[in-house]
């Protein structure tokens, strides 16, 4: 093994280590890997994810792609399916590092400055959420592997026709696999329709082959797209983009952009370089070797704006195209530093490089792993105790983010959790669920509970402080509710109906 | 490479068999695809046509001051055989359209994509069901074309069908009077005493139509406009057209951008464009022009020699597939459109046992079967200022209090209301008007399954 793949490799260790460590010192997982975590398990049950589900608003349909929970149960066959969810996750993150080297390799030419790319790839704050079971780890590294992909079948149609059948094949299996795990793969379309106006309007020529492969990525993205969502499609009209989200969260997952949160997620070294790189390349250089991933920024920065991406996706993939980036701006760097009156000091860049990047990358995104919002142990135990406790067929309340708590471990109905997709009236459930957090009133909260029929009120510490609840809910009287859990969570059993109190 | 350009050669020869062969695959294709929706309703014991257009046309039956065509043929055919008549309308616009490309020599391939994509499209699968008077337009103007194709005095033979088309609506006529001036001056270059002729008789026509017999400029629309919902049917569109047929639209007129051709297709498309948003009633002819921009787009994909030939095969695999699957999602939920057998069984209680002269209120696009079906007055009808009919069943059933809802009703002489099992399902329950039905002025007269027959009493002095 040469020395750069040794370094690599050691980068990619590096960055696992350090994220399995987190990982395992986190006892649970986020809240929305428990939908995940149960599509897994309903997989290796019976060979077919969860589409029809009868505890998920009290029963309702789901329309996702499943390639990701396939993905995670094909692992789960030969280990338990918590260490799987541990360490799988982690390690698709990890496999940025040699993506995000391979693609800077290839636009840059520069070994050094690909390192360094790939270490800030490594590290970066926002994909540091080492908990998360969730489909965003396995797209991130397929989406930048189908574009080294394409970069590579690009280069072997320009210089060598022989070998450019093996990156075909290799790009539509990949590009087919991405097209089953997020709908987001739309955004390497809308790059490609970008990367042919830049080039386009820069005289740059597209070869035919390049239009090829583009025009039938279009149609086999949308022809997955139309199978699996077909009936959301038909039921929720052109809305079916917001999926169904309550207009009041809205703004919680579709937020303006902040050049705040950007720099805390992204890091503000390869933020703010990236920005200069961009500007760089499109006005100046006007390097074609960039205008893909610049176009890859475009797109999802305009789909970004139009609320067509949550914002904190968005983020992942920017970060990473950021991250790629970086090398550019380091083999730019150099060169300057060449031409300063300083250059017997460069063997100075790369360390000082280094240790501002540990500072402002490495920092931030271990303290954005540590602040993981992850159920506690103690709250896991009360919904356990529901499982073993309680009817099945008691409708639980709990918060919009513990709804997945309340089917995977007390394995009874919610009355919401965040798939919003194809869910009978999320507006009203999520009025319902406001009002019986923040209402004063018995009789409000008496109806809302008949409506749904909802037996249980659980109250976790997570939802004191999401409500600012002091203690417990203020309609609690002995008359109405008893109180049959107590620990810092408490769970309530609704004895009162509406008329009979 | 080798295996490459043989997988194109075998796609070619499936094709090539495909395009021999063609009218008998698509006559086939035509007979599943169109009569499925008539079985469904058949089996389902729903009434055979749907669509309020359908139930627009037979209430007019038997009126002396109605000249539309398609009126006036119903009225020759006995009732029993109404339901083939969207059917021999589509057949005749096929056949008609056959011929036309033979003698405009419009390649076999354009052909077949064009005959293919009408049968496959919602707009035009939703036509086998409903008495479309813009699919008898369209077979009276093919027709009208191929008379004019003619030689010498049999002609003037195509101004009868041209002027049977002038009695639609005039948007419609002023459509095929630019059409036959573009064929006559533009494209074939006559200035012969014929085609002044044509044109004059045609002007005078519109005149005295527009004049004389009080048509409407567009008919319609028979249903709630929704905007870009209805025109693409993946979307939930009553009708419209697949997304893969947009797509291909699309492509069809990128490929070919440089051609003056596309010049004409884009105003065309922008000219129904504008007229869907305003009556989404013309979305024939919109579905029209993107069904042939979509034809043209398939045939130049599969025409032009592409570098990775494998590619090509997949690509156009996938789009047929897409198209299919589309139609194939709208043939499953077409048939449960209304009127379904529980609207036409309270409709004809509503009839049996209500007064003659009651208005009855039911959501605008049960207007037409109201009319239809219980004989009586719908208090909405849609194509009759549309705006102001859709403000009105807005302001009435998103009403909150009886204060807003009373004087509406009082004011329109409501004194019936029909609550369909579709109004069940869409209006919200807790709130606005079928909440409001627990007063005491409105009464349940009738129920069966979901839906509902309430009187409205008048207000005691």
């Amino acid at each position: 093994m040469e020395k750069t793949s040794k370094i690599v490799v050691g980068i990619f260790l590096g960055t696992l280590l350090v994220r399995l460590v987190i990982a395992f010192s986190i006892p649970e997982f986020t809240y929305e890997s428990y939908f995940h975590l149960r599509q897994v398990e309903h997989i290796l049950q019976t060979g077919l994810p969860l589409y029809h589900d009868q505890l998920s608003y009290g029963g309702r349909d789901f329309s996702f792609l499943p390639f990701f929970h396939y993905f995670v149960a094909f692992f789960a066959l030969f280990f338990p399916l918590s260490l799987v969810a541990k360490v799988l996750p982690n390690v698709l993150t990890a496999l940025l590092v040699p993506i995000t080297y391979l693609i800077s390799k290839k636009i840059t030419g520069h070994q050094v400055g690909s390192l360094v790319a790939a270490f800030v790839a490594g590290f970066l704050p926002i994909l540091f959420e080492t908990n998360a079971f969730i489909v965003h780890t396995l797209f991130l590294p397929l989406i930048f592997l189908v574009i080294y992909i394409f970069m590579r079948f690009q280069e072997s149609v320009k210089k060598d026709k022989s070998i450019r059948y093996k990156f075909l094949y290799l790009y539509i299996i990949l590009f087919f696999l991405l097209s089953l795990t997020s709908p987001l793969a739309v955004i390497v379309l809308i790059g490609f329709g970008l990367y042919a106006i830049l080039s386009l309007v820069e005289e740059k020529k597209i070869y035919p082959e390049e239009f090829e492969l583009a025009l039938f990525s279009l149609f086999l993205y949308l022809w997955v797209q139309f199978i699996f969502f077909k009936r959301s499609l038909l039921e929720e009209g052109i809305s079916f983009i917001w999926q169904n989200i309550p207009l009041r969260i809205v703004e919680q997952y579709f937020p303006k952009f902040s050049i705040g949160s950007a720099l805390v997620l992204v890091s503000i070294i390869p933020f703010l370089t990236g920005v200069v790189v961009v500007y760089k390349s499109l006005f100046k250089l006007k390097n074609q070797k960039s205008f893909l991933l610049i176009s890859l920024v475009i797109a999802t920065s305009i789909l970004t704006w139009m609320r067509f991406i949550r914002f904190r996706q968005a983020l992942a993939f920017f970060s990473v195209v950021l991250a790629i980036l970086f090398a550019i701006f380091y083999q730019d760097l150099e060169k300057y530093w060449h031409k300063t009156k300083w250059p017997q000091h460069q063997k100075y860049l790369l360390p000082v490089i280094i240790v501002i990047l540990l500072f402002s990358t490495l920092l931030p995104a271990i303290s954005t792993a540590l602040r993981q919002e992850t159920p506690s142990v103690e709250e896991v135990a009360a919904f356990k105790w529901i499982n073993e406790n309680t009817p099945e067929s008691a409708t639980l309340l709990a918060t919009l983010e513990e709804g997945h708590l309340v089917t995977y471990y007390a394995k009874r109905r919610n009355l919401i959790d965040d798939r919003f997709i194809l869910a009978d009236d999320v507006e009203k459930r999520f009025q319902g669920l406001t009002s019986l957090f923040t209402t004063r009133f018995q009789t409000e909260v008496l109806d809302v509970a008949d409506h749904y029929q909802i037996e249980y009120f659980v109250l976790t510490p997570f939802a004191k402080e999401k409500y600012h609840l002091k203690r417990e809910f203020p309609y609690t009287t002995r008359r109405c509710f008893d109180t049959v859990y107590q620990n810092e969570t408490s769970i309530f059993k609704l004895k009162c109906q509406l008329g009979s109190t | 490479m080798t295996n490459s350009s043989d997988n194109s050669k075998q796609v070619n020869l499936y094709f090539s068999h495909l395009f021999k062969y063609q009218r008998i695959y698509l006559a086939l294709l035509w007979l599943i695809v169109f009569s499925q929706p008539l079985l469904s309703n058949y089996f389902e014991e729903k009434p055979l046509l749907m669509g309020g257009e359908s139930y627009y046309h037979l209430s007019s039956l038997g009126q002396t001051n109605n000249f539309n065509p398609l009126v006036f043929i119903l009225n020759i055919l006995p009732q029993k055989v109404h339901f083939l008549v969207p059917l021999i309308i589509s057949a005749g616009m096929l056949c008609l359209f056959y011929f036309l490309a033979k003698r405009f020599n419009i390649s076999e391939k354009q052909t077949f994509f064009i005959a293919l994509f009408y049968v496959l499209t919602p707009t035009f699968i939703f036509s086998s069901v409903t008495l479309s008077s813009y699919s008898l337009f369209l077979v009276l103007v093919l027709l009208g074309t191929f008379l004019l194709l003619e030689n010498h005095w049999r002609k003037y033979f195509c101004l009868f069908p041209f002027a049977a088309a002038a009695l639609f609506d005039t948007f419609s006529f002023i459509l095929l009077l630019l059409f036959i001036a573009a064929y006559l001056f533009l494209l074939k270059k006559e200035k012969s005493f014929f085609s002044a002729a044509v044109m004059i008789i045609l002007l005078c026509i519109l005149i005295v139509s527009v004049n004389f017999l009080s048509l409407p400029f567009f008919l319609g629309p028979f249903e709630v406009q929704k905007g870009i919902g209805n025109l693409v049917s993946d979307l939930g569109g009553l009708s419209g057209v697949g997304f893969f047929t947009l797509l291909l639209a699309a492509i069809g007129l990128l490929i070919d951008w440089k051609k003056k051709s596309t010049l004409v297709s884009i105003s065309l498309l922008i000219l129904f464009l504008v007229t869907y948003l305003f009556n989404s009633h013309t979305l024939f002819f919109l579905s029209l022009v993107i069904i042939v921009l979509a034809a043209l787009g398939f045939a130049k994909l599969l025409d032009q020699p592409w570098k990775l030939s494998l590619l090509q095969n997949i690509t156009l695999f996938l789009l047929l597939l897409g198209i299919a699957f589309s139609s194939v999602a709208y043939l499953e939920r077409v048939s449960h459109y209304a009127p379904s057998k529980i609207d036409t069984e309270m409709l004809q209680w509503i009839r049996e046992n209500t007064d003659d002269e009651a208005i009855i209120l039911s959501a605008p696009e049960n207007s037409y079967y109201i009319h239809q079906f219980a004989h009586r007055q719908p208090l909405f009808l849609l194509d009759q200022g549309y705006k102001q009919q859709y403000n009105l069943s807005q302001q009435i059933f998103t009403a909150f209090y009886i204060a807003d809802l009373f004087p509406l009703l009082d004011k329109n002489h409501v004194s019936i209301i029909y609550i369909s099992e579709d109004m069940k399902q869409t209006l919200p329950q807790d709130q606005g008007f079928l909440f409001l039905l627990q007063n005491e002025r409105f009464k349940l007269l009738h129920f069966r399954g979901e839906a509902e027959v309430w009187s409205f009493e008048e207000e005691k002095q």
